[in-house]
């Protein structure tokens, strides 16, 4: 079942820092290259994971490669330091959707939707980057705010907008999809990072203009674990971050309801998007993000050999 | 049972203050903003929370001590006005002494003057007394105080005047300056000639409800009147 809450990382042996000391990283390159270096060192130890990130070629050692990368047979025979490098994909387009309107403002525990997103979103760009793709970034909130079109010579820049995006304004997540649509000038990958309260139907039929396109979608649900239980609380006054409605809550007496409408809401998506061909996972804040690299890898390699 | 500033009881319409203190500050206090109510909207509605007030009896107490506050601006009292009679005991008199001109014949002002002393010596500690002297005016000597000698002094300094009388005026000016007082007894002592022209020219007497009057009639001294009895008359031829 996708719905994974426990932490255990997918890759055994691999240790992974925990989401809400990533977001204490004000640098997404060093969130981005500590995480994706870890997690594919891990896919080195373990083979068996049904995923593989094949060998291409080496190249020398460079002062400031990963030490993990460094293939030891080789310098046992050469004395001389090589690093591994994998194999090139299709050197695809992708392009990094990240919803930062103001509801990705939630995190009562420390990490923040937004956080926890601009760290995802830094990683699989990352890891999209040591694929040889070619990496953009779209920002969103009600409407386009940032737009990168994919390429492999401006992460840094992708970056950049990650370290200073911020989350501010209402927002609405069909209008966007569609406008994305327009832009993309070829296809290929989009990976949509948000937290999704949004009609399922709704967000389908705009996922599928997309895929009708030529695309392939990805969809990673991100929200926070107090979001799928109400807080424990006898009567609050809930106040929608967003449009500013207020309304009084018995918590105690709707919670089961509640966390019952957010799983139904969760499976609907599942099975609609699937309908559509769309990967679709989900994740809280507080996952490790190899769950979401991993998803995202075996989406890639699967698509690679349908291909 | 009345009312001595019944306007002031306008101010129970506070009373509504706490009422909504009690149901806006809940809101405040328990508000928490979340990222969206999608979720809590399609939820019947029967499972929202009745809006009901926190802490009721809290509530009553406010709401009781501030209509005491409006009701004891507004002066309410059992009886006749003002309240808390009872709170005082003691007397209060006012001696009303008629110094018109029957007054200055045949000894009457010097017994006159002599009830009033007597009047005074029977105020007892803590009792008030003053003293009106009235003629066709009425003039307040000594308004109501504890101070016997002074009233006493005040006495000694009045004179017989030359006026004719107008008694009922003078009854009713001295029940005012015991209207508003709030002893336990309360009279007048008239001291007077009672010339009968002075009463039947200012009409019917009317003075406040509580209030004893004491007429001390001032007699003068019988004079001795020489009358014709009889006349004959004698004729005489010369």
């Amino acid at each position: 079942m996708w719905l994974a809450r426990d932490n255990a990382a997918p890759v055994a042996g691999a240790r992974f820092i925990e989401p809400r000391v990533l977001a204490r990283i004000a640098s997404m390159e060093l969130v981005a290259k500590t995480v994706v270096d870890g997690f594919i060192s891990g896919l080195h130890r373990a083979p068996y994971l049904g995923l593989s990130v094949e060998f291409a070629e080496h190249r020398a050692y460079m002062p400031g490669d990963d030490i993990r990368r460094i293939d030891w047979r080789v310098y046992g025979r050469t004395d001389r330091l090589y690093v591994k490098e994998f194999q090139a994909e299709t050197n695809a387009s992708v392009t990094l959707l990240l919803d930062v309107s103001r509801s990705m403002d939630y995190g009562p525990a420390g990490v923040t939707k937004l956080d926890y997103a601009r760290c995802l979103v830094a990683s699989l760009g990352y890891l999209s980057l040591t694929q040889r793709d070619r990496v953009g970034l779209v920002t969103f909130s009600e409407d386009l705010e940032t737009i990168r079109p994919p390429s492999g010579r401006h992460f840094d820049r992708i970056l950049h907008t990650l370290e200073t995006v911020h989350a501010g304004k209402a927002g609405e997540l069909i209008g966007p999809l569609g406008k994305v649509g327009q832009l993309l000038s070829r296809r290929g990958i989009l990976a949509l990072v948000s937290d999704l309260y949004v009609d399922a139907q709704a967000l389908t039929d705009a996922v599928a203009e997309l895929r009708h396109r030529g695309n392939d979608v990805m969809v990673f649900h991100v929200l926070d674990p107090s979001e799928l239980e109400l807080p424990a609380a006898s009567t609050r006054q809930f106040i929608d971050m967003e449009s500013g409605e207020r309304m009084p809550v018995a918590t105690e007496q709707i919670r089961p309801r509640y966390a019952e409408a957010v799983r139904a809401h969760i499976e609907r998506l599942g099975a609609l998007l699937g309908e559509q061909d769309v990967d679709y996972a989900f994740f809280d804040t507080s996952m490790a993000l190899d769950h979401a690299l991993f998803r995202y890898l075996s989406a890639r390699q699967r698509r690679a050999r349908v291909r | 049972m009345g009312w001595l500033a019944p306007l002031a009881l306008a101010g129970l319409a506070a009373l509504a203050v706490p009422v909504l203190v009690h149901l806006v500050r809940r809101e405040e206090h328990d508000a928490l903003a979340f990222p969206s109510l999608m979720f809590l909207e399609r939820i019947h509605s029967r499972v929202r929370e009745r809006r009901t007030l926190r802490h009721p009896w809290l509530l009553v107490l406010r709401c009781a001590a501030l209509a005491l506050l409006v009701a004891a601006f507004a002066g309410p009292y059992l009886l006749a006005p003002p309240p808390g009679a009872e709170a005082r005991g003691g007397r209060d008199r006012v001696i009303v002494l008629d110094r018109s001109y029957s007054m200055r014949l045949s000894g009457s002002w010097e017994r006159a003057v002599g009830e009033a002393r007597a009047a005074i010596a029977e105020l007892g500690a803590g009792d008030r007394g003053a003293l009106l002297v009235f003629d066709h005016d009425t003039r307040v000597v000594h308004e109501l105080d504890a101070d016997h000698a002074r009233l006493a002094a005040s006495l000694a300094a009045v004179r017989p005047g030359a006026g004719h009388t107008r008694l009922i005026a003078a009854l009713e000016r001295a029940g005012t300056l015991l209207a508003t007082s709030d002893a336990a007894a309360r009279d007048l002592v008239l001291i007077s000639d009672l010339q009968r022209s002075g009463i039947e020219r200012d009409g019917a007497l009317h003075l406040p409800a509580g209030i004893g009057l004491d007429v001390r009639r001032i007699a003068g001294d019988p004079a001795a009147n020489a009358a014709v009895a009889n006349v004959d008359v004698t004729h005489e031829r010369l």
